[in-house]
């Protein structure tokens, strides 16, 4: 998620110089920089690390697997309300009416709440809710409230929203977005990021000796956590908890304080586990919804708690979504090969939310080619609101992009991997390239697309064939450089607390803190008691953008450290030493460095400490200079196609990724195979379906709203390539995004070397399938 | 959602006084398709007559001359387990199995399973009120129809959702009712109806009627099922395909091919029928077959694809046969 940096703090705050060394194995680079005073040297490539990069199951698996870890969904507290949220059933329209007199006299009912707005955009949009001693009285007083509505003209359909005179979602004053950004109806743009011009693009072109014109589409896919949003309220007194489902504990804090205009001091926000998000557990409620804060109401108004979850349905509508997308890529290059420019322009609808822009990819990868423009524009339609979804974006954009590349390798009749490397300054993805040919064994594929070779494997009969194709994957160290505190404490037993407010999405960040806090202390990750998810704890960021474990880490590290230090002082006179620095931990020791035979045990040595406790918090000043701010990835795909029936089906699929210094490389790898799965999931089978004629979802389900299932698995493999970047005191990076990047490419491109037959529309259903191949035969 | 009780006799006797003494009440046998309806608020019965409690109706049992009589209570798992229905009626094992997840089918009984109503995404969305829901549109006539039928629609074009009910067409069954009036056979090629005639039902049951059993005649021949689908499972297929041939000295001397998914009832393709009677068992013939097979399809908007698969499909399926 683009989840914006905290700023820098101003004035610049005294630093130190040192020298690290970043980069990956067998291409070292000694670089210079400029920590903050006091902040610890980097771990870097010359670390041994005894802790850090093994493998460790989740510290709470075992909760997990038996049924006892909580989740929000679980919660239930004594004298506990249901809530239910209602919906707009109609796309736009002025509300006239709430009509709640029924469902107030519902006995159960005990506190009703609606919309001060009039006006609803979108079918499913926050229009009135309940609370009551049942779910099932909140589900019949809900379909009690009687709603009148003054219907307006609607556009759900992206290309139909693009016609100068489609229904305005918007009158012009009330256009959301930047006002500099050009609009024309419901058209939002051009906008060109950061880094998405250079050169001169006709010239560029102009210069080319081939050039490949195409346009893709992809469209809009859901989150569809297994956990839907919602949240339990519980006021005592003026004292606020709410337990979330939340990616952003904070967030919920900020923004419910913030609603309800009560101090943030009254607010506490728990989420102890938490049962997937994908970005759209970001706000406060949801991109759609402001149902955290109507449960606060609710439970205000009833003196009761409240226990609000959205069901299935409304998930899908009101909680985001990953905006649709109708690009043009247009690459020049030379007869050799080389890039003489691209251009990528896209059209996109978050629904009624701006931000569809698709062309950020471009920023990062074929960074030497001298003229590129990324033009996006946002369409607005009345459909809910768009929300991050792993790397916003950048999977439609690189679909685009990527198959675009692929049709240029054809065209020029080059192997697409060496048209990739031949424009590709980055080393690391270099080394990537070598790392995931051999993964899937790239000289497999066929040499003409859609003409078999018996060394491509499989069991060739006259209607399936395989291919194999690749795409690339980009993203960028996203971190906070402040704003980001943790306490870790060592009793006197010699037991280990560590205090961090961030939350676990299921990444596995509460174990990757334990081990970077073990890896300090030379204890093991179990030695550590994770305390996460809970605003009475240090802050943390939202769980976006690939932050949370380069954000945190730094200062898990340091406060461990210097927790670590003060143990030292008190231990240092047991040992003989003349001070803590001429101490070290590890192996569950705690020695003299020079003499490693003086040494006490970590809980004889905590036995030392005067009081109950040592402790340290500390907090981050900086984000250091960064070996490269791209995380580089990349994808392979071998897949089989039924040519006569347009069935599709994955064989295997690589991921080869940057990750900084992994952490946990268990639990890294379990993410990049979700990113394989999900954007495998993408590709083929997820449609979120709107009625053209009456702008409701028809597929608001998990019936329809097809996800990947176990039948339809393939070998998923996730090869990790460390890279030390050097950009906080651990060298880790974030790997929610990069590897969700490439999949939809890198499926189509192996679909595209298998039959001849270029997919562009995202999903690819066999509907789609069986038309490419129609027209391969029609141009053959 | 609206109070309803749950009764569980013990003998058919009591289950039709039950369901007849509540109008609107309806009987539960797995209680896929019955739940899905009560929580989407499709029907609102008072009363719900759990079939599980009597007994009798949960065998498979095979005649002397080798026809079948399942109980409708059989589960599907159970049918498409049992060793002698895959190897005599091997097209109802298959169709058995390729329905929904492991789980559906471990709960899921087969005469529900051919008792269910569509899973037309409109149909099942009460804010849709369709023909068959006693509306005057069928919302799929320009609308999101990707999924809808090609053969023997209007005025509403919702696909029959049964696999198995293909399967028992092709294998010539037929279904044993017990109702208010007494107990009646109806071949299974005459149960169900186009929406020509009624929209608002998709077969002949009466009112508290109850499926007790299916036959399934000796087969005289062989069997195959097949489908196609976006996802490989927990999905419903886009095509299915049920084929029933007996061959004489490699002519064919009779056939049977049933298609799903593609009409409002298991599609018998007398066409596809006609052009394999008489003629050898050969690939020249299937492809005759498949060609006769999509004579009067009419697609909808977004559906034209299911043509081609059904000239896949019907080709395919008898050569797997050969």
């Amino acid at each position: 998620m683009a989840q914006q940096p905290a700023p820098q703090p101003t004035p610049p705050i005294p630093t130190v110089k040192m020298k690290a060394k970043a980069g990956f194995e067998g291409k070292p680079v000694e670089m210079d920089i400029n920590p903050a005073v006091g902040d610890l040297k980097p771990w870097d490539l010359d670390t041994k690390f005894s802790v850090m990069k093994g493998r460790y199951p989740r510290l709470e698996g075992p909760l997990k697997v038996t049924g006892r870890a909580k989740y929000t969904y679980d919660i239930k507290l004594p004298g506990m309300l249901w809530g239910r949220m209602v919906g707009s059933s109609v796309p736009h329209a002025e509300v006239v009416k709430i009509d709640t007199s029924k469902a107030e006299t519902l006995p159960g009912v005990k506190a009703v709440w609606t919309t001060e707005s009039r006006t609803v955009r979108f079918a499913g949009q926050d229009v009135a809710a309940v609370a009551a001693t049942t779910p099932e009285i909140a589900e019949d007083a809900a379909r009690l409230i009687e709603i009148t509505y003054n219907e307006k003209p609607f556009v759900t359909d992206l290309e139909k929203a693009m016609e100068p005179n489609a229904s305005p979602v918007y009158t012009p004053e009330q256009v959301p977005g930047n006002a500099s950004i050009p609009r024309n109806g419901n058209i939002l743009g051009p906008q060109t990021g950061r880094g998405l011009k250079r050169g001169d693009i006709v010239a560029g072109l102009a210069e080319a000796d081939v050039r490949v014109e195409a346009t893709y589409r992809v469209s809009v896919h859901t989150h569809a956590p297994l956990e839907t949003h919602g949240v339990i309220a519980q006021w005592e007194g003026d004292e606020l908890t709410i337990y979330a489902s939340t990616q952003g504990v904070f967030t919920v804090k900020e923004g419910v304080a913030e609603a309800l205009g009560i101090p943030r001091t009254k607010v506490r926000v728990i989420t102890e586990h938490m049962g997937g998000g994908f970005g759209s557990k970001l706000a406060p409620s949801a991109s759609g919804s402001q149902f955290a804060v109507v449960a606060c109401r609710l439970a205000k108004s009833a003196g009761a708690p409240v226990k609000l979850m959205l069901d299935r349905k409304q998930e899908h509508l009101c909680t985001g979504n990953a905006p649709s997308a109708l690009m043009t890529l247009n690459i020049g290059a030379k007869k050799d090969g080389t890039f003489t420019a691209i251009h990528h322009k896209s059209y996109g609808s978050a629904g009624i939310a701006p931000g569809a822009g698709t062309a950020a990819p471009l920023s990062n990868l074929y960074q030497t080619t001298p003229h590129i423009l990324g033009e996006d524009h946002s369409v607005f339609t009345n459909a809910g609101p768009a929300a991050p979804l792993r790397a916003p974006g950048h999977p439609q954009g690189a679909f685009g992009l990527e198959s675009a590349v692929d049709e240029l390798a054809d065209k020029l009749q080059m192997d697409p991997l060496e048209l990739r490397r031949k424009n590709d300054p980055s080393p690391v993805r270099q080394m990537q390239y070598d790392i995931g040919a051999r993964a899937i064994g790239w000289e497999r594929r066929n040499k003409k697309a859609g003409v078999y070779e018996p060394a491509s494997g499989g069991t060739p009969s006259r209607s399936t064939k395989r291919g194999i194709g690749m795409a690339n994957g980009e993203w960028n160290v996203v971190a906070r450089g402040s704003g980001v505190g943790c306490e870790v404490r060592i009793h006197r037993d010699g037991s280990v607390e560590c205090f961090s407010g961030a939350q676990d999405i299921g990444s596995g960040f509460r174990t990757a803190m334990a081990i970077v806090a073990a890896e300090e202390l030379g204890l093991a990750p179990q030695d550590i008691t994770m305390h996460i998810g809970d605003t009475r704890w240090p802050e943390g960021p939202g769980s976006g953008g690939s932050n949370t474990t380069n954000s945190v880490a730094p200062v898990v590290r340091q406060a461990a450290y210097d927790a670590k230090q003060k143990l030292f002082a008190s231990v240092a006179p047991a040992l003989g030493a003349t001070g803590p620095d001429d101490l070290e931990a590890s192996g569950g020791k705690v020695f003299i460095a020079a003499k490693p035979s003086k040494s006490l045990t970590f809980k004889q040595a905590a036995a030392k400490i005067a009081g109950e406790q040592v402790a340290a918090t500390a907090e981050r000043k900086k984000q250091y200079e960064l070996y490269r701010s791209e995380i580089a990835g990349l994808q392979m795909c071998e897949v089989e196609v039924d040519v006569e029936t347009g069935q599709v089906r994955i064989i295997k699929m690589v991921s080869v990724n940057d990750c900084g210094i992994p952490v946990n490389s268990m639990t890294t790898e379990s993410q990049v195979i979700g990113a394989l799965i999900q954007g495998a999931s993408w590709a083929l089978f997820e449609d979120r379906t709107l009625d053209r004629s009456y702008g409701t979802m028809v597929n608001g389900n998990m019936e329809s709203y097809k996800i990947l299932a176990p039948s339809d698995m393939f070998e998923a493999m996730s090869i990790l390539t460390p890279v030390a970047n050097l950009g906080n005191n651990t060298s880790t990076a974030g790997i929610g995004e990069p590897p969700a990047v490439p999949a939809l490419a890198a499926i189509a491109n192996a679909i595209f070397n298998a039959t001849g037959a270029r997919v562009r529309s995202i999903p690819i259903t066999p509907d789609r399938m069986l038309a490419a191949l129609a027209e391969a035969r029609r141009r053959a | 959602m609206n109070r309803f009780e749950v009764v569980k006799p013990t003998t058919l006797a009591q289950a039709k006084d039950l369901v007849q003494e509540k109008p609107w009440s309806v009987y539960k046998a797995g209680g896929i398709d019955v739940i899905d309806h009560l929580k989407e608020h499709l029907v609102e019965p008072p009363r719900l007559v759990d079939l599980k409690g009597i007994p009798g109706m949960d065998a498979i049992k095979v005649e002397a001359d080798g026809s079948l009589r399942i109980g409708a209570l059989v589960k599907l798992a159970n049918v498409a387990a049992d060793e002698r229905i895959k190897k005599t009626h091997t097209a109802l094992a298959m169709a058995a199995g390729e329905a929904a997840s492991p789980q559906v089918r471990n709960v899921a009984s087969l005469g529900g399973n051919v008792l269910q109503r569509p899973r037309c995404w409109y149909y099942r969305l009460e804010e849709y009120k369709c023909l068959k829901k006693g509306g005057d549109v069928c919302y799929a006539v320009g609308g999101e129809n990707r999924y809808h039928v090609i053969f023997g629609g209007g005025p509403s074009y919702a696909p029959h959702p049964s696999n198995t009910a293909v399967a028992l067409v092709a294998l010539g069954a037929s279904f044993v009712f017990d109702g208010p009036k007494g107990s009646r056979t109806v071949a299974a090629s005459d149960f169900f109806t186009l929406p020509s005639k009624n929209p608002e039902v998709e077969n002949v049951l009466l009112p508290a009627e109850v499926l007790t059993e299916i036959r399934v005649p000796a087969a005289t021949g062989r069997s195959v099922y097949q489908d196609v689908r976006e996802k490989q499972a927990f999905d419903w297929p886009l095509v299915s395909i049920a084929v029933s041939v007996t061959l004489e000295a490699l002519v064919v001397k009779e056939a049977r091919v049933v298609l799903g998914a593609v009409a409002p009832i298991p599609w018998r393709s007398t066409r596809a029928e006609a052009a394999l009677v008489g003629k050898p068992f050969n690939e020249a013939t299937f492809v005759d077959a498949a060609r006769a097979a999509i004579v009067g399809a009419a697609p909808l908007s977004d559906n034209g694809y299911k043509v081609s698969l059904v000239q896949t499909l019907v080709r395919r399926t008898l050569a797997q046969l050969a």
